[in-house]
């Protein structure tokens, strides 16, 4: 049964990584709740996150999207920054790592509920305007 | 390129690093508005180029986490089946719903997450 509920919960994640947003995010917090451990759920997310994004990175390059002036200047460290962090989960306690993972999508929560308030209101009176300018 | 610019890079790579490390995801997130700030980059941009960014330092920090012996094969699987199939549907939808609607459910999905896994934890 719980291989229904693993394919579920990467195709909730995978629908609004679809569309842009941080799907990885979701995916995390969704296979814990089925009782899978922590440690487990995010290298599930890391490694799922690749062939994913490879495709995808051949389609933007493709289309010219990608920029990548400047950016040894951003992965460089973010290696060095990223190995760091994984050491680390590892000589972190399964509680504390849960902890620190529900306060960060929490906060992320609210930041991305604020966005798409402002965007919506942003919206709203744009269309007053052109509404009034029509008449 | 400007000084600041170029610390404002490194600084972004180091966060966007260490929480994608740490906690298994999340750096995209940061990245994209970090880069649509600093490197003044269109929305489309920030995203494509966040994704160039962040796939580097998955390969790294799967690797940490495969060396340490915490990959479940079955759990991965299953779910990159799943996140794929997902993709697939998103991408379709991308343009039939309203993007700040979709960002609202999946904001309030994130803080009912997080409150859910604070208090089993």
């Amino acid at each position: 049964m719980d291989v229904v509920w693993i394919v579920l919960c990467g195709l909730a994640a995978g629908v609004f990584g679809g569309m842009g947003m941080g799907g990885g995010t979701l995916l995390i917090p969704l296979l814990g709740l089925i009782g899978i451990n922590q440690y487990a759920v995010q290298a599930a997310n890391l490694i799922s996150f690749l062939p994913m994004s490879a495709v995808v990175l051949i389609i933007h390059f493709k289309n010219k999207l990608v920029e990548t002036k400047g950016t040894p200047l951003i992965i460089v460290p973010a290696v060095a920054a990223t190995i760091g962090g994984a050491i680390l989960t590892h000589a972190t306690n399964e509680k504390i790592l849960k902890i620190c993972f529900a306060g960060f999508v929490f906060v992320l929560g609210v930041w991305q509920f604020v966005v798409a308030v402002k965007a919506m209101k942003g919206k709203k009176e744009e269309k007053t305007l052109q509404t009034e300018e029509r008449e | 390129m400007e000084m600041k610019t170029k610390l404002q890079l490194v600084g972004s790579g180091i966060a966007a690093g260490f929480v994608n490390g740490f906690l298994g995801g999340g750096g995209g997130i940061i990245a994209v508005p970090l880069l649509a700030i600093v490197m003044a980059l269109p929305a489309k941009k920030a995203h494509a180029t966040a994704i160039f960014v962040i796939l580097p330092l998955s390969i790294a920090s799967a690797a940490v986490y495969l060396f340490n012996g915490s990959v479940d094969w079955r759990v991965t699987l299953l779910a990159t089946a799943g996140v794929v199939g997902g993709g697939v549907i998103g991408a379709l939808l991308l343009n039939k719903l309203d993007n700040n609607v979709v960002k609202l459910i999946f904001s309030v999905f994130l803080m009912a997450a997080g409150v859910r896994m604070f208090l089993s934890s």
